[in-house]
């Protein structure tokens, strides 16, 4: 966690948008480590700030819609993941919405979100989200357009997305780090549609390492710069969130890279512009465009999702 | 009848004019004072040792001052033009104990220029500084009015104005960049400079396009006379000059290098796993001059810098590598006539070039980036001093900018991506401008005059039209063809400088100036970095316009050797640029690069004292500034008023230099500021199991106060005719006052524990830091 804004600075490395940026940022956190002579920790002051709903929510082809509903908290306030003790359990209702009313709609069904508590949060284990609204009327369909609407104390939030056309990639391989060949990367090939303007994310997911699709590192791209060509995707493996757990062989793992051995199942995103903006800015802007109507912060996410066959990260031949 | 010619004889006026050069080795020598001892009228010499004054008929004592060398007094009879030229030697070296008291020029309340401080040379050699690397811009940030960019940063900010609004010349040249090692060395080689002069108020029309100061640095012409020969040995860098006679007395070379090689000490103590591995970190620099003198009334010279400066990072240890470099060069070529006692010629042409190649690398993910600034110039300003209490100058130039801030190439492995054309901007620049600097009474004086801007971007240049939200469907375009103009802007800004004399020794000034400044500096980042990008006004970007008044009481103490002043001012500025936080990069990257800033307006107001003892065994200055400089943008804050990054309340420099005897001299610096403006987090929110960050209002915070103490020895170890070296021991940062640079944030969790917290921490670059340096020097 000591490497987490290092990982935040990786993150927006060469992501769409971030390119000049990133050099800027390599250099300047390079010239740091060459003359920084020392830090230490300060108390700041940091004043008021606006209490805000944050909504984050996804749908996606072959899926049922779930939302996760927090706050924003005072940047200096302490977050107990154990929910086995008070002090973790309190969190809940102080980070995360549990009374909301949450309902999808696609047109013709209304899809009423039910509060739900992962269990697996009660045995010890972090997972993202630990609590969410979770619909089951409602399954995600490629070009359906979905309708979200969040109420809280009153309050009423809408937004609604689309599930773009899923990509598959045309070929799969791995890339080995040239210094130690028991790292690699992902490598895939898209074929991007000339026809429309496409949005990509890739998220992957070390098979009995980890218990979620984290997202790739510079893998969010828009086509604006390889519009209607084949195009080879990187998928560098994304960081830990503070909410999952490195099972094995964690501190042997290389920042960035696949470990020979892992076996990783690819997810490979589509989505419309409004939750491309969203993501892009979180990861490159200071203005966030959030595409929820109304003073809160977040997305309603639709994804074409594809789901890669799992890849063996075998010894270099 | 006769008695009606004596009068008339005795009421005329005479010009007294020549030349002031340094009788050993030839060269013009600048700022030098030559007056009448009777009444103190006359002058100072300017960058080529010319002077020129009126004065009533009448028998005088004419006397020529200069710092460092033997004062000249000659009796004149003035009963017609009279031209006298000076050759200066060297003062005897001083009998320890004895303080050899000279009266000193009253420059600082005579003339009619409020803000302009001239630089002392031979003390800034003295000041302490980190590593040993003498550097007049750290020098220039201890001046009143004149702010830091940081800890080490060699970016200054002047009355509350941005980097970028700094006209930086070398010999008549614009230097874009004048840092060297991302700023924290100037390009500036103490060796080969002969004056320099900040003007942060008051500005003449003969200087524009900058709307906060003019540093105007000008290089030591060769000995024409002998040869001679500097070097110098450090911890981070070794410098050499050497200079001497093509033709004895008509022409001469000077020629100075420097060279920084931290990277190779460091290597043998960098181990395996050290993120110093694999960098590579220097820079170099060389400059040149040339000078003829073709006769009494013509030289010319030529002049040539080049500086680059090389980082790259390439560790087997890293994802990632990067190589990286920029570089400034510029060559002046100048000849100046004096065509008679009134009239004086300065014409040159010369050509500066800044560029930057960034390249990245991430495994099979590659990028590289390239920007560059190029100008050609040529110029001519003639100086006419028709009688006692009129002196006119007027000039013209042309500038040729070429920009090209944008050569961007992206591949993902195999892909290339499409990241658009390199982007250029093209612009002519014609400047015209008048002064008058005119007497009117013994006791007012007032220089007035109006500049002349033309500015227009021309073609060859696409304009495409896009909408707010930087929608790339649909683009429209429009072509302008080559010297095609895009937008022309016609601008006029009168200046004027008002001083009056209350006595010899004590003056008020006020002053009020218009400026316009057709180039910007987009930053990308809050600290000044080489990868900022410069960009001329276009059809989007007005150029930026700045109102300064300023006033200030003038008085010297002691014969002169105690200059003090004390000086208020109040800026407006309007059209000021920022980066647009919401632009959408790459589509201005593949459209035109100027729909990614936001304009806005700024205030400044402060007062300015200064304290400066320029002469005895003990010198040295105090200077305070208290200052507030605010922006107003519409896109930050909703156009609510906030300070700028750069708002310093209090702002306190002292250095003092004691000079024992002829063996050693002892300096210090002592520095204080209020921390600067800084945005930072108030809340954070957790999107897919990460960490956000909200930020507070724009620049609410304050950095924690920044103080330094810096202490530095001389000794002179040997002193021959034809040898002299001296060792330097400087020690920075005295006290090891942990110094804010950044603020960084960390998100803890240690493996073992459920609590996540943030964590917020200063970082401090140096430590205290002892250097030693060695410089020997060949007569």
């Amino acid at each position: 966690m000591k490497n987490k804004i290092n990982r935040a600075i990786s993150r927006r490395l060469f992501s769409s948008g971030g390119v000049i940026v990133s050099s800027i940022l390599i250099i300047s956190v390079l010239m740091m480590f060459i003359i920084t002579s020392c830090s230490q920790e300060i108390a700041i002051d940091t004043g008021e700030y606006t209490k805000r709903p944050v909504i984050e929510g996804y749908i996606e082809n072959g899926s049922s819609p779930w939302v996760c509903l927090t706050y924003n908290q005072a940047f200096f306030t302490e977050i107990n993941l154990d929910f086995t003790t008070p002090e973790g359990m309190s969190l809940l209702t102080e980070l995360f919405i549990t009374d909301a009313t949450v309902f999808v709609s696609d047109g013709s069904t209304v899809d009423t979100l039910q509060f739900m508590i992962d269990p697996a949060i009660l045995e010890g284990n972090y997972v993202w989200p630990p609590v969410k609204y979770q619909g089951n009327k409602i399954v995600g369909q490629v070009g359906g357009t979905y309708n979200l609407t969040v109420i809280i104390d009153d309050e009423t939030y809408t937004a609604y997305t689309t599930i773009t056309t899923p990509v598959i990639p045309d070929s799969i391989w791995l890339e080995y780090d040239k210094a130690n060949e028991k790292y690699c990367w992902i490598h895939a090939m898209i074929q991007d549609n000339a026809a429309t303007a496409d949005y990509y994310n890739c998220f992957a997911k070390r098979l009995g390492r980890d218990n979620y699709f984290s997202e790739c590192s510079n893998c969010l791209w828009d086509d604006t710069y390889f519009n209607g060509m084949a195009f080879e995707a990187i998928a560098y493996r994304g960081s830990s969130s503070l909410f999952s757990m490195d099972t094995v062989n964690a501190a042997d793992d290389k920042f960035g890279a696949f470990t020979v051995g892992d076996t990783v199942q690819l997810k490979v995103v589509t989505m419309d512009e409004g939750s491309f903006r969203f993501w892009q800015s979180l990861l490159n802007s200071s203005v966030v465009h959030s595409n929820i109507d109304g003073d809160a912060i977040g997305v309603w996410c639709g994804y074409g999702a594809y789901y890669t066959e799992p890849v063996i990260c075998v010894e270099k031949p | 009848m006769l008695l009606f010619i004596a009068e008339t004889v005795y009421c005329q006026t005479f010009t007294v004019s020549g030349t002031v050069i340094d009788g050993g080795n030839k060269m013009f020598l600048t700022g030098a004072n030559v007056y009448l001892q009777e009444n103190l009228n006359g002058a100072s010499s300017d960058v080529d040792g010319f002077y020129s004054f009126k004065e009533k008929s009448g028998t005088y004592t004419l006397v020529c001052l200069f710092m460092g060398y033997d004062t000249v007094r000659q009796k004149i009879v003035l009963n017609k033009d009279l031209q006298v030229n000076f050759k200066l030697k060297e003062a005897a070296v001083a009998v320890e104990g004895v303080e050899i008291k000279v009266q000193r020029e009253d420059k600082n309340v005579r003339s009619t220029q409020v803000g302009t401080i001239e630089l002392p040379i031979k003390q800034i050699e003295k000041i302490p500084v980190m590593f040993g690397e003498k550097d007049i811009i750290k020098t220039i940030q201890l001046l009143p009015g004149i702010q830091a960019g940081g800890e080490g940063n060699n970016a200054f900010y002047v009355r509350g104005g941005g980097a970028d609004q700094n006209l930086i010349l070398i010999d008549g040249a614009t230097v874009y960049n004048p840092s060297h090692a991302a700023g924290f060395f100037s390009v500036f080689n103490a060796d080969v400079i002969n004056s320099a002069e900040i003007i942060k108020g008051g500005m003449p029309p003969e200087y524009g396009g900058r709307m906060s100061s003019v540093l105007n640095i000008t290089t030591l012409d060769g000995d024409m006379d002998s040869y001679k020969a500097k070097a110098g040995i450090g911890l981070l860098s070794s410098h050499a000059q050497v200079e001497g006679p093509i033709q004895r007395g008509k022409s001469s070379f000077n020629i100075a290098a420097r060279r920084t090689y931290a990277d190779v000490i460091l290597r043998p103590f960098v181990n395996g796993s050290s993120m110093l591995k694999g960098l590579q970190c220097y820079f170099y620099d060389i400059n040149g001059k040339l000078a003829f003198r073709l006769s009494e009334n013509d030289n010319i010279t030529a002049s040539f810098y080049h500086g680059k400066d090389v980082f790259n990072f390439n560790s087997d240890l890293q994802t990632f590598s990067c190589n990286m470099n920029w570089q400034n060069t510029l060559g002046v070529i100048r000849w100046n006539h004096i065509f008679n006692k009134r009239l004086y010629l300065d014409v040159s042409a010369n050509v500066t070039n800044y560029q930057l190649n960034v390249g990245g690398y991430e495994q099979a993910y590659n990028m590289t980036y390239s920007s560059a600034v190029t100008d050609y110039t040529g110029k001519a300003d003639l100086t006419y001093s028709p009688d006692t209490n009129n002196a006119v100058k007027f000039g013209v130039s042309y500038t040729h900018h070429v920009f090209s801030p944008t050569a961007l190439q992206v591949a993902s492995g195999s892909t290339q991506f499409n990241t658009g054309d390199p982007q250029y901007y093209y612009a002519r620049d014609i400047i015209g401008y008048v002064q008058h600097d005119l007497h009117v009474t013994p006791w007012l004086e007032v220089l007035y005059g109006l500049r002349y801007n033309y500015f227009a971007q021309t073609g060859p240049f696409t304009r495409y039209v896009i909408d707010n939200v930087f929608n790339m469907e649909n683009v429209d375009s429009t072509y302008y063809k080559k010297g095609e103009t895009v937008k022309a802007y016609n601008l006029f800004e009168p200046r004027i400088n008002i001083r009056f004399q209350l006595a010899a020794d004590k003056s008020i000034k006020a002053s009020y100036t218009l400026n316009r400044q057709c180039l910007n500096l987009a930053a990308l980042m809050d600290i000044s970095l080489p990868t900022d990008i410069w960009l001329p006004s276009t059809d989007l970007l007005t150029p930026q316009l700045c109102h300064q008044f300023s006033t200030g009481y003038f008085q010297n103490f002691k014969d002169n050797t105690i200059e003090t002043s004390f000086e208020v001012y109040y800026k407006k500025m309007k059209y000021m640029l920022d980066v647009n936080p919401d632009a959408n990069i790459i589509s201005i990257f593949q459209t035109n690069l100027d729909y990614g800033f936001i304009s806005g307006t700024g205030q400044s107001y402060g007062m300015e004292l200064f304290v400066n003892k320029t002469a005895g065994k003990f010198t040295g200055w105090v200077a305070y500034t208290l200052s507030w400089t605010t922006r107003n943008f519409d896109e930050i804050m909703n156009g609510e008023t906030f300070y700028a990054r750069y708002d310093r309340r209090h702002d306190v420099s002292i250095m003092l230099n004691y000079e024992l005897n002829d063996k050693w001299d002892f300096s210090t610096v002592w520095v204080f500021s209020s921390g600067n403006a800084a945005t930072i987090p108030n809340a954070f929110y957790i999107i897919n199991g990460n960490m956000y960050i909200e930020y507070g209002e724009h620049n609410a915070w304050r950095m924690p106060d920044y103080h330094r103490l810096d202490i530095s020895a001389t000794w002179k170890i040997f002193d021959t005719k034809h040898l002299a070296g001296d060792l330097n021991f400087s020690v920075y940062n005295v006290y090891n006052r942990k110094n804010p640079y950044i603020v960084s944030y960390t998100v803890d969790r240690s493996s073992d524990s459920n609590i996540i917290k943030v964590k917020a921490y200063q970082i401090s670059l140096f430590p205290v830091l002892p250097s030693v340096s060695f410089n020997m020097q060949f007569k």
